[in-house]
């Protein structure tokens, strides 16, 4: 286990904190930082955003019918986790279905003890008021992840949220709205969302296939985004789709291509491995459209071919190009998983969508098959 | 690998299915691949919803089908050992069912089964790092079913 760690400047708790009466309102025992103090050891990796940028933490942030309270204990983790959800943000008073409490150890000095300690209370027979408490451990990323699954609330400590991968954060963001869905009528989706003239498609595809670009360049055309990766769906009679994340990933190809974005880019340290990471609220704030009704579904592939085409498709290529990912991506509740997919794809008219390598064309194709389907 | 008489079902614990106008696409969860069944494998996969054996779906076909009792035998056998090498079926201590099969159903037996497998998500699952501890020891002991294992 690593030392604690106290940044100067800042009220630092005891080591190996235990969460009192966790989880109540966030609220730890001894001392909680103090997030208006400057940072002075974030890495390079997550620089610090300007005040005007940054959502105020906890923050209460709504996705069509479900909202989430969301508490950051670091400034990095206030940058990455919350930056993204800037547009789901609703006044604090809002009711909340769901807690969710982030903690950079690095920069609280709270070790995973804290979490896991709890957890062990439980184990050991001790009364948690009850709770059926589910603790997850990654030895790998130095993550620990507790749930209570009953009330609804989620902790996740990072050993250090500076040198995390941005993916590794929001997976927390998305963990706890799958939680939250259970038994509900929403679900999380792997796919990308896209509106134009007043017509909505949901863009399937594994890794690769061209979701993220695609969305990139749709919305330099005027398209409207909810999503270019994971995105929450209200599997009704006509689905409705909300945005979880703004993020727009590109490879330097996508960013040469898309300079527009370039001075959006949240990540400039990354490894040559690693996309961009722009968020559409600040590079094209008024093309994150929080949530709209869905039309159609598109299974995309990358043809090769200069042209792009879309054609008619059928519902058990759809449901091949959203479930399998979706279910593994989200990790647990696979069979539920399952059956959302298969609600979706069996409700929208398929289509594939056959990306070429003339990006401006492909999304000439996508308008005018929108602009065709249009309700 | 199954015998003609062993009792054989569906692997729920592991699998998700869903069936649209004739495809059934299965998910494994564990493995990380998933399946298109067409042809005579999506009643195949249906029948496997109960315990059965290759006898008695044999016997429920009996010589109405129009490939003839032995090449269909011949073909549910390789059909099953395709679903038990991707962990798709596993035994049963069930008395296996005999099925009643419609002539919809005879007929959609005489087809060829098509298994399409897609292991391109695989990855997904062989890196996830994540797993739960034990409830009763504690972190970081793995759980009982891991230890076992």
């Amino acid at each position: 286990m690593r030392s604690t760690h106290s940044p100067a400047g800042r009220i630092s708790p005891r080591p190996n904190t235990r969460l009192s009466g966790w989880p109540m309102d966030s609220d730890l025992t001894g001392a909680r930082v103090d997030a208006r103090t400057p940072s002075s050891d974030i890495s390079a990796r997550h620089p610090p955003v300007s005040p005007s940028q940054k959502a105020t933490r906890p923050v209460t942030a709504a996705f069509g019918a479900i909202t989430v309270r969301i508490d950051t204990w670091g400034e990095v983790l206030s940058s990455v986790a919350l930056d993204p959800l800037r547009h789901a943000i609703v006044d604090p008073s809002t009711p909340v279905d769901l807690s969710l409490l982030m903690l950079d150890g690095k920069e609280t000095g709270i070790e995973a003890e804290a979490l896991t300690s709890v957890f062990a209370d439980r184990a050991r027979g001790a009364d948690i008021a009850g709770r059926s408490l589910t603790l997850t451990v990654n030895d790998e990323l130095q993550t620990r992840c507790l749930v209570d699954a009953a009330r609804q609330r989620v902790a996740v400590w990072f050993a250090d949220a500076a040198t995390a991968p941005e993916w590794l954060i929001y997976d927390q963001i998305r963990n706890a709205l799958h939680l939250a869905s259970h038994d509900r009528n929403f679900g999380l989706f792997h796919a990308a969302a896209l509106r134009y003239a007043g017509t909505g498609c949901l863009i399937t595809g594994k890794s690769g296939s061209g979701k993220s670009t695609l969305t990139a360049a749709a919305v330099t055309h005027g398209f409207e985004m909810a999503g270019d990766d994971f995105v929450l769906i209200e599997t009704l009679r006509r689905p409705r789709v909300h945005a979880v994340f703004d993020t727009i990933k590109l490879d330097e190809r996508g960013l040469a291509k898309f300079p527009r974005y370039r001075p959006f880019v949240r990540n400039p340290g990354r490894g040559a491995e690693h996309k961009a990471i722009v968020h559409a609220f600040d590079a094209a704030p008024d093309q994150i459209a929080t949530g709209f009704s869905l039309d159609a579904i598109l299974h995309a592939r990358l043809s090769g071919d200069e042209q792009s085409r879309i054609v008619a498709s059928t519902a058990s290529a759809a449901y091949l190009a959203l479930a399998p990912s979706t279910t593994f991506l989200l990790r647990t509740r696979g069979r539920e998983v399952g059956t959302k997919c298969m609600l979706l794809a069996g409700c929208l008219p398929a289509y594939a969508f056959e990306i070429g390598t003339d990006l401006d064309a492909a999304v000439a194709a996508l308008a005018a098959f929108m602009r065709e389907l249009r309700p | 690998m199954y015998g003609r008489d062993d009792v054989i079902v569906a692997n729920f614990e592991a699998t998700a299915a869903e069936t649209f106008a004739g495809e059934t696409v299965v998910i494994h969860f564990e493995r990380g691949t998933y399946f298109s069944f067409r042809g005579s494998a999506v009643l195949i996969w249906s029948l496997l919803q109960t315990p059965t054996s290759i006898a008695a779906v044999v016997k429920a076909a009996g010589d109405a089908l129009a490939i003839g009792a032995e090449s269909f035998e011949e073909q549910l056998t390789e059909f099953v050992a395709q679903l038990s090498e991707q962990g798709l079926i596993k035994a049963s201590d069930a008395m296996p069912a005999v099925p009643k099969l419609t002539v919809e159903a005879l007929n959609a037996l005489s087809e060829p089964a098509t298994l399409e497998v897609f292991g391109d998500l695989a990855e997904l699952i062989a890196m996830d790092p994540v797993h739960e501890i034990d409830a009763l020891t504690g972190w970081p002991h793995l759980p009982q079913t891991e230890h076992e294992a």
